[in-house]
């Protein structure tokens, strides 16, 4: 009974010594503090798409394997090169981000960008048309004093974020 | 199932209690106790706030559709859903994937394994009170998600897995990322875990010997993961009937005797154990090669085939968007994460199948709520809950 009681008085001491421990030691915050930090993601990154229009074949691929339905195919003519294709549109209302229609893409005319905050003032601007999916997404900061950081794995603190 | 609640309430002595359904835990879920005093004379379980209909929608779909739409019945265990839809498929096709592809597979399962074996753990500790135990577990998934997202280029919803093989290869210097995340998820494990959660004696109190499940009931209810491995029964279905690459990666199955909440706590702490050594074994033993089968290699573009030789992306052919497997029935078992998952497959050699059945492993093991919380104390029922680590949206599909 009594080895009982000292032995759960060792480990409840021991509990709060290892809470204390990282209560108080700094710099062991493992989240991001999105708005102020900013991640670079990585280069593979399945973020929002970017349409080379010169490259696009008007196969419509990329329509009929999406899994969402969040790709149409509009006919398109360029302003300057008075190119003309049937070209897609993205519908981020729908889109899943599985990528599927930049691996199936035969030409390479559908590109990866590393942006994925698909965060828009107005609701009709989340649907990209093929204008807009030429340019592909810009997304400001959202706060004037966001900075990019980059992040790494440390085996001692989990993931440490560097500034770019 | 829902004749207590239409019943007239004849013993005022009894009350009922709901539970439910705006989020009592870790999903959407309503529970209705009969409640004696302190103690549940009857406890019904009543699933299906979160059902999407995901085999009737996958009626409607092509058959590379399919492979996003079934990651979303577990969104943390997206790998493990996807492996089990893509090996009943690769059935049908009668091909087989490349050693290598079968091997970043297994990687994949595995670092999603222990994703979501803490993230029961967090929802474990926040149930009995304890949110320091919520934030770290929590925390600690990140940088097994990093590593996720540095194969897959997405963190949760991968559809990293395609009939042949794999979307991509490794990235360059994988390994030494891989090396470290997996070193500070075993000293906190191993340490910090212990210390603040399972050898705290208020955890002791409220999980050791409750909700006892006997090894005889959990065989005749037909207890899948885990669970069934908590109370000693050695049943995984990566030994019984291996797929991938877990033939040739050498691992034991964990389970402990007891059956109570503490050791089913303890069962998923010995599987992260396990998922790291697996992970090592593959890190030093992935073989080189092709990520994806042969034929499918000859049909995309020439282009897109100068990206894979040099990047390693491997995209997809365009036979994918009219993909007609030949008319069949095939079974897959696979081990999810919290159990065995069953796909059953119809084919009708259409461009969509004719029929696909989904058996998760929350699905069958809802029946612990009515077995093991009739009878306990209205306390018991959080650590109880949290220690069965049940997700609705699995479940209800």
């Amino acid at each position: 009974m009594i080895i009982k009681i000292i032995n759960n008085f060792y480990h409840h001491i021991r509990a709060i010594l290892i809470g204390l421990k990282y209560l108080l030691s700094p710099g062991i915050r493992i989240t991001l503090k999105y708005p102020d930090e900013l991640p670079i993601l990585p280069e593979n990154y399945r973020g929002m798409l970017k349409l080379n229009n010169e490259l696009c074949i008007s196969c419509g691929l990329c329509s009929q394997i999406c899994p969402a339905g969040a790709i149409n195919l509009k006919l398109f003519e360029h302003e300057q090169t008075k190119q003309v294709g049937r070209h897609p549109e993205v519908d981020y209302k729908r889109c899943i981000f599985c990528g599927f229609c930049i691996d199936i893409c035969p030409s390479k005319a559908l590109e990866l960008t590393r942006i994925h905050d698909a965060a828009f003032y107005v609701e009709d601007e989340l649907y990209y048309e093929v204008n807009r999916l030429i340019i592909g997404p810009k997304i400001d900061p959202p706060c004037m004093r966001s900075k990019y950081v980059i992040s790494e794995i440390d085996e001692v603190r989990g993931i440490v974020y560097r500034n770019a | 199932m829902k004749t207590s609640l239409s019943k007239q309430q004849d013993n005022r002595k009894e009350i009922e209690l709901f539970i439910g359904p705006q989020h009592p835990a870790s999903g959407h879920m309503r529970f209705i106790g009969r409640v004696d005093g302190d103690i549940f004379t009857n406890f019904i379980p009543d699933p299906g706030w979160v059902h999407r209909g995901i085999e009737k929608i996958a009626e409607n779909r092509k058959w590379i559709q399919i492979i996003p739409l079934v990651e979303r019945a577990a969104i943390l265990d997206a790998a493990n859903m996807n492996i089990g839809y893509v090996i009943a498929l690769e059935k049908l096709l009668d091909i087989e994937p490349p050693p290598r592809a079968q091997y970043l597979r297994t990687l994949l399962c595995e670092i999603n394994r222990i994703t979501s074996h803490l993230y029961g753990f967090g929802i474990a500790g926040i149930m009995i009170g304890s949110s320091t135990f919520y934030m770290w577990p929590f925390a600690d998934r990140e940088p097994l998600i990093d590593i996720a997202q540095l194969i897959t280029g997405a963190r949760l919803t991968y559809s990293y897995m395609i009939p042949g093989g794999v979307r991509r290869d490794l990235p360059q210097g994988f390994k030494e990322k891989a090396l470290k995340a997996l070193k500070y998820i075993e000293r906190r494990l191993n340490n910090d875990y212990f210390r603040i959660f399972f050898d705290n004696p208020v955890t002791k109190a409220r999980y050791q010997e409750v909700g006892v499940l006997k090894r005889d009931d959990a065989i005749r209810l037909g207890i899948v993961g885990p669970n069934l491995r908590a109370s000693n029964v050695k049943y995984d279905v990566r030994k019984v009937e291996p797929y991938a690459a877990y033939p040739e990666l050498e691992f034991d199955i964990a389970y402990e005797k007891e059956g109570d909440c503490y050791a089913r706590l303890l069962v998923r702490v010995e599987e992260i154990r396990q998922s790291i050594k697996i992970i090592r074994q593959i890190l030093d033993a992935l073989p080189q090669g092709p990520i994806i089968h042969k034929k499918y290699e000859k049909l995309v573009s020439l282009r897109k085939l100068e990206e894979y030789q040099k990047t390693g992306i491997f995209g997809l052919p365009a036979i994918f968007t009219v993909l007609r497997p030949p008319a069949g029935e095939v079974i897959s078992r696979v081990e999810a994460a919290r159990g065995e998952l069953i796909f059953h497959i119809i084919s009708t050699g259409e461009l969509r199948p004719y029929r696909l059945r989904m058996v998760t492993p929350s699905f069958r093991n809802i029946v612990l709520f009515r077995e093991l919380i009739s009878g306990a104390r209205v306390m018991d029922f959080p650590a109880i809950y949290g220690s069965i680590d049940y997700f609705p949206p699995e479940s209800d599909r």
